[in-house]
């Protein structure tokens, strides 16, 4: 039997071979595509757990013993260019043994540094000024890849001299790199949105793999009763039949592995994720390889043998076909339970928190989409034909009411990717735009650096770093002033001086109030101070009381990392004025307003260089940066959907290829004879297309109602007041309309196929 | 009864082999039979005639237990075979029963030569073996050359001459034929007939031929008549 099985897959003829064909190639677009999807998740899982030597923690240097063991002085720091956080190392051996970061092999020397291929890339084209002298020295060599999440990640570590580096109030003593991997606050939701998207392909994938093994599954069955006629048993018609599918997949799978392989260079160049990862981990573990040459053929032998159950062959053909009852208007109640489930989740939320219900209501509203289909194509089936009229409505229509769940199945994927796509595209503009606020925008070219002790963030959205003030020695009294209040007055003066002198330049400094003057400290009214000069300036942040020369003011809202908050006024005219005399004061930040890419990048250059006191860990940025970097997490959210919906609707595209060209096959007698009898082919053209056509239209439209719909009560809940209702984009149209119109000339393409093969020359009555 | 050298014992002439008696079946509503009793002895061969849709086929699919019939019953060497579970019915078919049908009995993917040797595979003959008898009886039925050729490929004939040689080549007791000849010309359906009695005789196998062909049932030792789902007449014609 498995011999037989075997050769009616590959030694019986031309249309054995074709169908051989069409089916190993539908799984191979399947294949390919899982193959994608767990090799980024692969990158994406190796990333995630590389060692994090930037959460390296060590002791204060004032005050320190002298290290027992080998140490070395460590001082850790983002630092923003055009946008792109770079992580800055500088480092300084307290002796021989001293740990080195992962990627080089030595520390490097005072004047040296390594970087990574990026950075250095950049070093070698940007202006000095602009970037390169933020490190200075020479290069020692690159940093490799084990300290690194991508080939695009900016890394420097530079060697300073251990008296210049010790006196940095940031530095640490470090005796033991870290090596547990980091705790990003964005892993856990790109790890369940992988497994997510990688199960929701899983089905699509494997209704392409079920709708490609049925393919002239008719013709097939004529086959097994001959054999059941010389007395074959069912079982063994079940190994022919579980053979031949699997061989098909087989070779499917091997074709979709050889695909992959192809594609994968291209797939590691791309930053799906926002991030690069390295193209030697974009790939599956060799676990993933064996699956897909075990899991696909036993998915298509499954497949098969589900489609057998479903037929009773007896030695003269099909004996009984269970046909499937019309589905009931029960099939709605999944949808309009998850509906309700995310308006009761929708009720309950507010601007901060999203109520429970939604989540598991929005996976209710996916479930019985697919659920509802098979009536809803039955609804339009019903309807269809006396709306339109005509014999192909008719023949159409007829042929979805006998069996709609066989006619749903083969576009549920594309209802699914048109309500996902439908959802994100009327979520995230909105989103966005909760971000990008009017304030935000009118102080984009706003540069803020802080002095005051402050996460270690970057221009990272949802800052989850630790504080400088964390560290577990004593400070002295003047670094925990630094911590408090930042940079010391004189210093401050200087700097601030020093800033006006740039061109394209307007500088805007604010001053700390003094912490004895204040018992409440930074939490108290007002921390900080600035002149009415300034708020001019800031107009967005408010207002001076009328005749005043400076006014306090609550600042510590402006340090936030969601542009959102940042942005809101903190000046008003009730806030205490007070006489423009900054001497003795400590500078707490200063905001910088600066006309030019290269102006903002020199300003930073000079920063990093000029404020070694700092205590802040946050990079300074402009407040556009910081809507950028918000907005890019919702970017890549929208880019992997985007991707999700191509996908599957390429995966679906192939399904209802496959589904329509084996129905032709099928009935090509039935079709045949209809053309003998004065059928127009245009008729039969109309009929294969209106039977596509009338479940797509009656599920898309639902679905991208019913997506549109909660996208419009998530904005109204969870948005602020005056947000616009979501209008769909191009972008949107582009994906899923482009989708939709590809799906449909699939089915064009099959047309010609339907012309030869109903040709009347090639008819046959027996 | 006396058995063959092969140790297989054939059933004389005179005695029964197979038998329907009052046999009842219905497809849904409409009755195809009413209450049909046929015998057929042992190396006989019994032509049943009919007009369309007279339930002809049916009573033959019944005497194979093709289809278990509603009400009465069917012996085959004295045993109920109408009350047999599905798989010992597929075993008859596999080791007793030959069938020779208009169409659609062969396997068009498969060659003439894998056609005929699938029954002997699937009654555990070993490879070599069923490939050098499924070889022998495409050169006793005169189709040498299409032992690697598809049957998809072969004409109407040549398909019906596989179709009896992979028929006999289980050496079946009984062979059962429906309209063998219907999709043949006069010429070559009659050529077809020649070689399928010829071999019958030779093998004492017993043949049950439905035909509405008065030519065909000439090659019978015996015609019965089928009306309205009833046998209602016989008539014993001498062999030719």
């Amino acid at each position: 039997m498995l011999r037989l099985g075997w050769q009616f897959s590959v030694r019986s003829g031309r249309e054995a071979l074709v169908r051989l064909l069409v089916t190993a190639s539908a799984v191979a677009v399947g294949v390919a595509i899982m193959l994608g999807v767990v090799a980024d998740f692969h990158a994406f899982q190796v990333t995630d757990s590389r060692a994090c030597w930037e959460c390296t923690q060590g002791t204060a240097v004032t005050g320190s013993p002298a290290p027992a063991k080998p140490a070395e002085l460590w001082n850790y720091a983002d630092d923003v260019f055009r946008g792109q956080t770079i992580e800055r190392l500088e480092v300084a051996a307290l002796g021989p043994g001293a740990p080195v970061p992962p990627g080089i092999s030595r520390l490097p020397r005072a004047g040296q540094y390594y970087a990574s291929p990026a950075l250095a890339a950049l070093l070698r084209t940007v202006p000095a000024g602009q970037l390169g002298d933020r490190f200075g020295g020479i290069m020692a060599g690159p940093i490799g890849q084990q300290a690194l999440t991508g080939p695009n990640e900016l890394v420097i570590y530079v060697g300073e001299p251990a008296a210049k580096l010790a006196a940095i109030p940031s530095t640490m003593r470090v005796d033991a790199i870290a090596t547990a991997p980091s705790k990003q606050v964005w892993s856990h939701y790109f790890r369940d949105a992988f497994i997510a998207g990688a199960l929701a392909f899983l089905f699509p994938i494997l209704i392409l793999i079920g709708t490609a093994t049925r393919l002239s599954a008719a013709r097939r069955e004529e086959r097994f009763a001959a054999l059941r006629l010389v007395g074959a048993t069912s079982s063994q018609i079940s190994v022919v039949a579980a053979v031949d599918a699997a061989v098909s997949a087989l070779l499917g799978a091997i074709i979709g592995i050889g695909l992959f392989l192809l594609l994968q260079p291209a797939l590691a160049s791309t930053a799906i994720t926002s991030t690069r990862y390295f193209s030697n981990e974009v790939t599956p573990a060799a676990l993933g390889y064996v699956a897909m040459l075990v899991a696909v053929p036993a998915a298509s032998a499954v497949a098969a043998l589900l489609s057998l159950r479903r037929v009773r062959i007896s030695p003269l053909g099909v004996a009984r076909k269970v046909t499937p009852g019309a589905p009931s208007v029960w099939r709605l109640v999944p949808l309009l339970a998850g509906l309700a489930l995310f308006a009761v989740g929708m009720a309950v939320s507010g601007s901060k928190s999203i109520g429970a219900a939604a989540y598991p209501g929005l996976l209710l509203v996916m479930i019985g989409l697919v659920v509802g289909g098979p009536w809803l194509t039955a609804l339009a089936a019903r309807l269809a034909p006396r709306l339109l009229g005509g014999a192909a409505p008719l023949l159409a229509g007829r042929r979805l009411a006998d069996n709609p769940k066989g006619a749903f199945r083969s576009i549920r994927g594309l209802v699914l990717a048109v309500f996902l796509g439908t959802v994100v595209a009327g979520l995230l503009p909105a989103a966005n735009a909760t971000t990008a606020t009017p304030s935000a925008r009118s102080l984009s070219n706003v540069l803020m650096a802080q002095f005051l002790g402050s996460p270690l963030c970057g221009n990272t959205a949802n800052c989850t770093g630790g504080f400088l003030g964390d560290l577990n020695s004593p400070q002295s009294a003047a670094e925990q002033r630094i911590i408090a209040e930042g940079l010391p007055p004189r210093t401050g003066a200087t700097l601030v001086r020093e800033l006006e002198t740039f061109r394209g330049a307007s500088v805007y400094p604010i001053y700390s109030l003094p912490q004895d003057a204040h018992p409440g400290g930074p939490g108290g009214a007002y921390n900080g101070v600035l002149s009415c000069a300034s708020v001019r300036g800031l107009a967005v942040l408010g207002t001076c009381p009328a005749g005043a020369q400076a006014i306090q003011a609550n600042t510590m809202n402006l340090y936030g990392d969601n542009p959102s908050d940042t942005t809101q006024k903190i000046f008003f005219p009730g806030n205490p004025s007070v006489s423009a005399s900054f001497g003795g004061l400590y500078l707490q930040s200063v905001l910088i307003r600066v006309s030019s890419q290269a102006t903002l990048e020199r300003i930073r250059t000079f920063l990093a260089t000029h404020t070694p006191l700092s205590a802040s860990g946050s990079a300074p940025r402009t407040f556009g940066e910081a809507v950028q970097a918000r907005v890019s997490v919702g970017n890549t959210v929208q880019r992997l959907i985007d991707i999700a919906v191509d996908l599957t609707l390429l995966v679906a595209g192939c399904s209802l290829a496959v589904a329509i060209g084996g129905g032709l096959v099928e009935r090509k007698r039935a079709f045949t004879l209809l053309r003998v009898s004065g059928t127009p082919s245009a008729t039969l053209y109309r009929v294969v297309l209106l039977e596509a056509v009338f479940p797509l239209v009656a599920a898309t439209v639902v679905a991208a109602g019913t997506a549109y719909g909660i996208s419009v009560l998530a904005i109204d809940r969870l948005a602020s007041k005056g947000t616009p209702l979501p209008v769909l984009g191009p972008g949107y149209y582009l994906t899923v309309g482009a989708g939709l119109l590809v799906s449909l000339m699939v089915i064009l393409v099959t047309m010609p196929m339907l012309g030869r093969l109903t040709a009347p020359a090639s008819a046959r009555f027996e | 009864m006396r058995s063959l050298g092969s140790g297989r014992q054939i059933v004389s002439m005179t005695e029964t082999l197979i038998e329907a008696n009052d046999v009842h079946v219905s497809f849904g509503q409409t009755p195809a039979l009413r209450g049909a009793s046929v015998t057929a002895a042992g190396s006989e061969i019994l032509a049943i005639m009919g007009p369309s849709g007279s339930g002809k086929s049916t009573l033959l699919h019944c005497l194979a237990g093709i289809y278990p019939p509603a009400s009465g019953e069917v012996r085959y060497r004295g045993r109920r075979i109408d009350q047999l579970p599905d798989k010992e019915r597929t075993k008859l078919r596999r080791t007793e029963f030959g069938f020779v049908f208009q169409f659609g009995q062969l396997v068009p993917e498969l060659t003439a030569a894998d056609n005929i040797a699938v029954p002997l595979l699937l009654g555990g003959a070993r490879r070599p073996a069923a490939y050098r008898q499924a070889h022998a009886w495409l050169e006793r039925l005169g189709l040498p050359g299409l032992f690697g050729r598809r049957t998809g490929e072969l004409s109407g004939g040549q398909a019906q001459r596989v179709a009896i040689a992979r028929a006999l080549a289980i050496q079946p007791r009984v062979l059962f034929a429906d309209e063998p000849t219907g999709a043949l010309d006069s010429q070559t359906g009659e050529q077809v007939m020649e070689v399928l009695v010829g071999i019958a005789r030779q093998e004492r196998t017993t043949v049950i031929i439905v035909t509405h062909d008065a030519r065909v049932a000439g090659y019978a030792d015996r015609t019965v008549q089928v009306n309205d789902g009833l046998v209602t007449a016989a008539a014993l014609i001498g062999a030719r």
